[in-house]
């Protein structure tokens, strides 16, 4: 038993806290299908406040896991958010820890 | 806890999954690139008759064994008038026709860059929206180029020395759509782009004549590599394209919906 609780655990240290929570993963996601990804679209997609969405962008900005390029189209103000490496790879190392956590798990029960 | 942990985990995947599955959906507007391209095709399919009437009673032509050779007895006399029928010979597709495809892609591809533009406007994701313009602009300057190396002469004629089996347009709607498969990143339009590539290969290496032994409509033949159906085909996988990728698009938007996405 104790065996299985330090295998789990060994699996949960491995997800990265900035990224686990659920919406930043959610942030990740979007902007790498997307590309560049539209504020307003990060919102209706996550189903977000501006002001929770700016924190959580805020956060993933300073750990260089996304781009944020605030712009003009004509008289319109618009911030695009758009990967960059490290997301990328902060998102699929996320991913696969999670994949490999639910394989662990149901290789126990089983 | 262990069981806790997996429902977390596998709620955390289902949820990546979903956006993955909205984004790439919202990116999905394949279906009007399909459209104006089968659109084009087919409307291009009366251009390649060469009306009876205006042919005189003293021209025959006559296929010569399983070989796509068209022999024309009276050519010479062959009349250019008529706007369809202007240039047109046994051995070329015409000027007008040139045109045609010329005008018509340019068009069809200013309209899908336009179209691009605006929606990923209003819907917050950036698209690319020149790569379609430009390469259909350089493939045309390649095909005018390559077919006239002395003097200058519309692209696609039967002198040309590139792709000289008529389906050079053909061609540039299948690189043109190839182009279109990186911003939608969907496995349905690999596939749709593989087919219609084999298609296109399949109707310019071996026309009706041969392929079905079929000898064609009489008059629906207007070079001596090339077929109407050459244009219909395409033309027709082309709509059944457009309207599989807008269903299959519509039906994800709303189970997609359905599950708050």
């Amino acid at each position: 038993m104790s065996d299985t609780r330090h295998d789990v655990a060994e699996f949960t240290s491995s997800l990265n806290d900035l990224v686990h929570q659920r919406t930043r993963l959610g942030i990740l996601t979007i902007v790498q299908e997307g590309g560049k990804v539209d504020f307003g679209y990060l919102q209706d997609a996550l189903g977000l406040t501006g002001g929770n969405l700016s924190q959580h962008l805020t956060v993933l900005q300073a750990a260089g896991l996304v781009h944020i390029d605030k712009g003009y189209e004509g008289k319109r103000a618009r911030t695009w958010v758009s990967k960059t490496k490290a997301g990328s790879r902060a998102l699929r190392d996320e991913v696969s820890a999670l994949k490999a956590l639910v394989a662990h798990i149901e290789g126990i029960g089983s | 806890m262990t069981n806790l942990l997996t429902l977390e985990a596998e709620d955390v995947l289902s949820s990546v999954d979903a956006l993955r599955r909205r984004v790439r959906s919202d990116r999905n507007l394949h279906w009007l690139p399909l459209a104006l391209f089968s659109t084009l095709t087919l409307v291009s399919a009366p251009l390649y008759y060469r009306w009876q009437w205006s042919i005189p009673q003293a021209v025959s032509c006559y296929r010569s064994g399983g070989h796509y050779v068209v022999t024309c007895a009276g050519y010479d006399r062959l009349p250019a008038s008529g706007i369809l029928t202007q240039g047109f010979t046994l051995n070329s597709l015409g000027t007008w026709l040139s045109f045609y495809w010329i005008a018509g892609l340019i068009m069809v591809s200013l309209v899908i860059a336009q179209w691009y533009r605006t929606r990923s406007n209003r819907m917050g994701l950036r698209m690319h929206r020149w790569p379609i313009v430009v390469t259909t602009m350089s493939l045309l300057a390649i095909a005018w180029i390559k077919s006239s190396p002395g003097d200058i002469r519309p692209p696609f004629s039967a002198s040309s020395h590139v792709w000289d089996a008529g389906a050079t347009p053909l061609w540039i709607v299948v690189i043109g759509l190839w182009i279109l498969v990186w911003p939608e990143r969907s496995i349905t339009s690999v596939v749709f782009g593989v087919g219609f590539s084999a298609i296109v290969w399949g109707v310019s290496e071996y026309p009706a004549a041969g392929f079905l032994r079929w000898d064609g409509l009489g008059g629906w033949v207007t070079n001596s590599n090339f077929d109407v159906y050459t244009v219909v085909l395409p033309g027709i996988y082309l709509v059944l394209g457009a309207l599989f990728v807008s269903a299959r698009c519509h039906d994800q938007r709303r189970r997609l919906r359905q599950r708050g996405y």
